[in-house]
């Protein structure tokens, strides 16, 4: 099982790359999109590191998720790779 | 006698059928005075049409005066007043904010100053707020019909159709399953990229 996931690669989508980039993913291009994967069981991605604007932060998935939620507010994304 | 040539020939197969933007957008009012204020003088949209008749549509269709605005871009916004229909109640909160009606400015300016503009008729306006590509403002019109002036942030290109159509695979896919969750259709488009990006080697 893996913790990916993905963000369009479009300008107000950048922060949401970044976001998940300090929070130790890595990224690499997958067609449209930049894939943001990491081997660890969690990530916690903050909006504060990211100076995302607030409907682009509550879409920051809208690329999609290889993984599962654990907590999502306004301020953390905390995700966790799926249950096997 | 000139002759077209075979590469002038309109290509095989039925034509290519597009409608082409809006013609009107109907709702129905019981504030003909305020609705007409409204439209003509806050939002500055003249009135270019009104058919008065007798209810001839089915046997219990009302009386009503039929009346129409110029929205631009030749497109219109129409209202109903029926004469003795009891007022309907208000929409939820939640279908009120998604049956709304969005037009376009170009420009911040022009958004800042449509919203100066509101305010100046005593008209409650949101502050902007920018969502993805767009930008808007938010006020009701007299008949709690949710309006938006909004304007882009960037073009829509050919990536956003692309990603579009990912997400829509998605819905679908979700939405047919018992429980239908945006996290399963997060799950499911991020499969749907793997699928697209490995079979083209990316």
């Amino acid at each position: 099982m893996s913790l990916a996931l993905y963000v369009l690669d479009v300008p107000e989508f950048q922060p949401v790359a970044r976001a998940a980039e300090a929070a130790g993913l890595t990224a690499r291009r997958a067609g449209d999109y930049l894939e943001l994967s990491t081997d660890a069981d969690e990530a916690v991605l903050r909006r504060d590191e990211s100076a995302i604007r607030t409907a682009v932060w509550h879409a920051a998935l809208t690329g999609g998720l290889d993984g599962r939620i654990v907590r999502f507010t306004s301020d953390t994304l905390h995700l966790a790779k799926e249950q096997a | 006698m000139a002759t077209a040539s075979p590469s002038a020939r309109p290509p095989a197969g039925p034509p290519v059928l597009r409608v082409d933007g809006v013609d009107h957008l109907a709702f129905v009012t019981w504030k003909p005075r305020a609705t007409v204020e409204f439209y003509t003088q806050a939002l500055g949209m003249p009135l270019v049409h009104a058919i008065t008749a007798t209810g001839w549509v089915t046997e219990d269709y009302p009386d009503f005066v039929h009346f129409f605005f110029d929205m631009g871009a030749g497109n219109r916004i129409a209202f109903f007043y029926y004469f003795g229909l009891p007022e309907e109640d208000a929409p939820s909160d939640l279908m009120h904010r998604s049956r709304h009606l969005a037009f376009h400015v170009d420009t911040e300016e022009e958004l800042l100053a449509w919203r100066e503009r509101l305010k100046g008729h005593g008209i409650r306006v949101t502050r902007p707020l920018a969502h993805e590509l767009i930008e808007s403002i938010y006020f009701d019109d007299p008949n709690g019909i949710q309006l938006e002036i909004t304007r882009p942030l960037r073009p829509m290109s050919p990536v956003d159709a692309r990603d579009a159509e990912l997400t829509v695979r998605a819905l679908a896919d979700v939405a047919e399953s018992p429980r239908p969750t945006v996290e399963a259709l997060w799950r499911r488009k991020a499969e749907l990229i793997r699928k697209d990006t490995e079979g083209a080697g990316l």
